[in-house]
């Protein structure tokens, strides 16, 4: 028992420095991508924090480490999906903290262009949000993003097709 | 560039940096994973023993399920409470003691000792100051300090069982490699005991609700506040455990100081030494230099609550609408928007410069908006514009509770973080009872009246403690009530004679509106017995208030 032990030690110890390692590469990258998923600061960190210890119970089962940030990222994903719901349920009884209010403040106080674009996005349909978010934030193919997206590379090119439909008034009239 | 490199532009754009401890909370998780599977690991072979044993006497392999299956698995909600919202914005800082504790809490401090470091020479060496901090500041034994690694500027402490207690961050001079003396300690990262609010440099007031997590079971946090010159401020202490979040109040009444550490401890039940230890750097929130909210011309301002000059207005309600009702805790604003004819009213949040709807506009009034001092909790009353009851509504953004007021006229006085609310009670002739009513309660009868002996009552919170402006036969008082409703004593009779219509408390000073009949009555400021008028709104109209003139005042 013991020796097994300390071999579970050793392997844990190897896992923690890959954990380091992946946390420097992608950390701060997966949480903005949550962010952007959520339109959520407050919680983007959380979710990501859960896709490491996700990851990290499902290390020994990861056929290839070098997949791990495509792992990641598609959990990121799920778990945005999930937060997403939540707050949706949540919503019943109280609305969406992040609804825009016509009132005079919001044009006082949110002025900037780009703001005007963020909360666009955060007005498309789900899955359109995640397409343009995962091509253009991620910078990830059509194929990584269906991958990540858990879907075919044809409802990515739809998805994102509809979602710059949606965008282009706006990001032409900043060009 | 095409919409596609646009939108890739303002994606990439956002300045926003996460807070950059990611990686420790991780591994605090994942330690806990650990731990908790070692734990189960004998817990796990019993329920497998016993499942065996049912599953052999059932005799029914097909309806037995001893394994979980993976997929059904789901990951548990995690419960991190929000960041601070009185903590201010992440701006460049210039001086590199802006968020050290002690024995420096400025580079004017700093310089002075470089300048003549005959006194503390010890300031030059970080153990050394470490060591001190532990002895001089935190007044604990039996803790040693050693630097943790030769080139960075950590220290760990030692408890008398070996074990660490903690890991001193300094500050030091030098810019962003702080490796230069002298230094000072800015904070210290108790491991798997963590405050999270308030955040390390934020803005605080009293009272101050702290709120964190520690692993193990059956722990007992000490909280202390002490300021950086070594005074104890203010303490408590609080069960917690399990990694569930645990959370205090601190109250203070001492304003002489603006720099301070708030200190949580957790030790042996054995022999009492101390097994963890944390520290954050707050400061204090100056009731005198910070403003309070009110309602003027149908809108809502901010206004000096030093001087009551218009600092600002805050709201800008558009044509056909009016913003009838607000509660300021310092750094969130919430106000009622209600239509200028007809009904229909929402509740729209002002935070750091957003602004949300958290009530929509809907068929019912919505008055008496109240937000506790963390801003976690918003309570309302609510009638609806058919007509029916009017209903106190209490949330915290997920758990909503309505509490039935019986047909009585109430104004909600005030709300606390745990969803206790202040319920001023209106009697025919102006005479008006507090009652308390409790976190779970579903009715205004299950409350505890306050008692005096006086005809007239306003109040508010003051931390956990109820106030109330007293109007008795010789003059007004501030009175303060104990739990179960009696009354616990007042402060000095006041140079007035006026009943107040609405009263807040912060940091132990009191904002009061009074009443004046017909016209609306003055706003004034009272501290001990000192009284100043901040709005003397004379010869102001009640409804509409005309500009120039402040109602409803909240701080």
């Amino acid at each position: 028992m013991r020796a097994s032990g300390g071999a579970g030690a050793v392997l844990e110890g190897v896992e923690d420095d890959a954990l380091s390692s992946l946390y420097t590469a992608h950390y701060r990258k997966l949480v903005r991508l949550a962010a952007h998923l959520t339109s959520d600061r407050d919680n983007a960190e959380e979710v990501v924090q859960d896709a490491y210890v996700k990851m990290h119970g499902s290390w020994r089962g990861l056929r290839d480490p070098d997949k791990a940030e495509a792992y990641l990222r598609t959990t990121v994903v799920n778990l945005s999906r999930s937060r997403l719901r939540r707050r949706q349920v949540a919503a019943r009884h109280d609305p969406d903290p992040l609804r825009d209010t016509a009132s005079a403040e919001s044009s006082a106080l949110e002025h900037d262009q780009r703001d005007a674009v963020l909360r666009a996005l955060r007005a498309l349909p789900r899955r359109q949000r995640e397409a343009v978010v995962l091509r253009y934030y991620g910078d990830l193919t059509e194929a990584q993003t269906a991958v990540a997206m858990g879907c075919s590379i044809g409802s990515v090119k739809s998805h994102s097709s509809r979602a710059m439909a949606a965008l282009r008034p706006l990001l032409e009239a900043q060009r | 560039m095409t919409p596609q490199d646009r939108l890739r532009e303002i994606l990439h754009a956002d300045p926003w940096t996460p807070s950059g401890d990611g990686l420790a909370r991780i591994q605090q998780r994942l330690a806990r994973r650990r731990r908790l599977r070692l734990a189960l690991v004998p817990a796990t072979g019993l329920l497998a023993a016993a499942a065996i044993v049912v599953y052999v006497a059932s005799g029914d392999a097909g309806s037995q399920k001893l394994i979980q299956d993976p997929a059904t698995h789901r990951p548990t909600a995690s419960t991190s409470p929000s960041p601070d919202v009185s903590a201010p914005p992440t701006t460049p800082v210039t001086d590199t003691y802006a968020g050290a504790l002690w024995p420096f809490t400025s580079q004017r401090q700093a310089d002075a000792w470089t300048a003549d470091h005959g006194s503390r020479p010890w300031a030059a060496d970080q153990t050394s100051v470490a060591a001190h901090f532990v002895t001089d500041y935190l007044g604990l034994s039996g803790v040693t300090a050693d630097k943790a690694c030769a080139t960075c500027t950590k220290v760990l402490l030692t408890g008398s069982n070996g074990r660490t207690v903690g890991t001193v961050h300094l500050v030091g001079n030098g810019g962003n490699t702080r490796n230069g003396p002298p230094y000072s300690v800015g904070s210290v990262d108790g491991g798997d005991l963590t405050v999270t609010t308030p955040a390390a440099g934020g803005v605080v007031g009293s009272p101050l609700h702290v709120s964190g997590r520690v692993t193990g079971v059956d722990e007992s946090i000490l909280l202390h506040l002490i300021s950086a010159t070594g005074r104890d401020l203010a303490s408590t202490s609080t069960p917690a455990g399990s990694a569930l979040p645990w959370q205090a109040s601190l109250t203070w009444t001492d304003r002489s100081w603006s720099t301070a550490g708030l200190v949580a401890t957790t030790t042996s039940l054995k022999d009492g030494s101390v097994t963890r230890v944390a520290v954050v750097t707050v400061h204090r929130g100056s009731s005198a230099g910070s403003g309070f909210a009110g309602l003027s011309h149908g809108h809502v301002v901010l206004q000096s609550g030093a001087t009551g000059a218009l600092v600002r207005q805050l709201t800008f309600p558009p044509a056909g609408k009016v913003d009838t009702g607000l509660s300021w805790n310092g750094s969130s604003l919430v106000w009622t928007r209600g239509q200028q004819t007809g009904c229909g009213d929402e509740l729209d949040r002002l935070d750091q410069g957003q602004v949300t709807t958290v009530v929509p506009s809907g068929t019912a009034h919505l008055g008496s908006p109240q937000l506790s001092p963390d801003g976690q909790v918003l309570a309302y009353l609510s009638s609806p514009c058919t007509g029916g009851s009017q209903t106190l509504q209490v949330t915290n953004g997920t758990v909503s509770r309505t509490i039935t007021l019986n047909g009585q006229i109430v104004t909600l006085a005030d709300v606390m973080a745990d969803g206790t609310t202040l319920v001023d009670v209106r009697g025919s002739g102006n005479v008006r009872t507090l009652v308390v009513v409790g976190p779970a309660a579903t009715s205004l009868t299950q409350g505890t009246q306050l008692h005096t002996t006086c005809t007239t009552l306003s109040g508010a919170f003051d931390g956990p403690t109820p106030v109330g402006w007293e109007s008795c036969g010789d003059g007004v008082r501030v009175a303060r009530f104990a739990a179960d409703g009696s009354r616990a004593g007042a402060g000095p009779l006041l140079p007035t004679k006026a009943y107040a219509e609405d009263v807040s408390v912060r940091d132990g000073v009191v904002l009061a509106w009074l009443y004046d009949g017909s016209q609306l009555g003055r706003v004034v400021r009272v501290d001990g017995a000192t009284l100043t008028v901040l709005a003397p709104n004379a010869g102001c109209s009640v409804v509409p208030e005309p500009a120039g003139c402040v109602r409803s005042p909240d701080w």
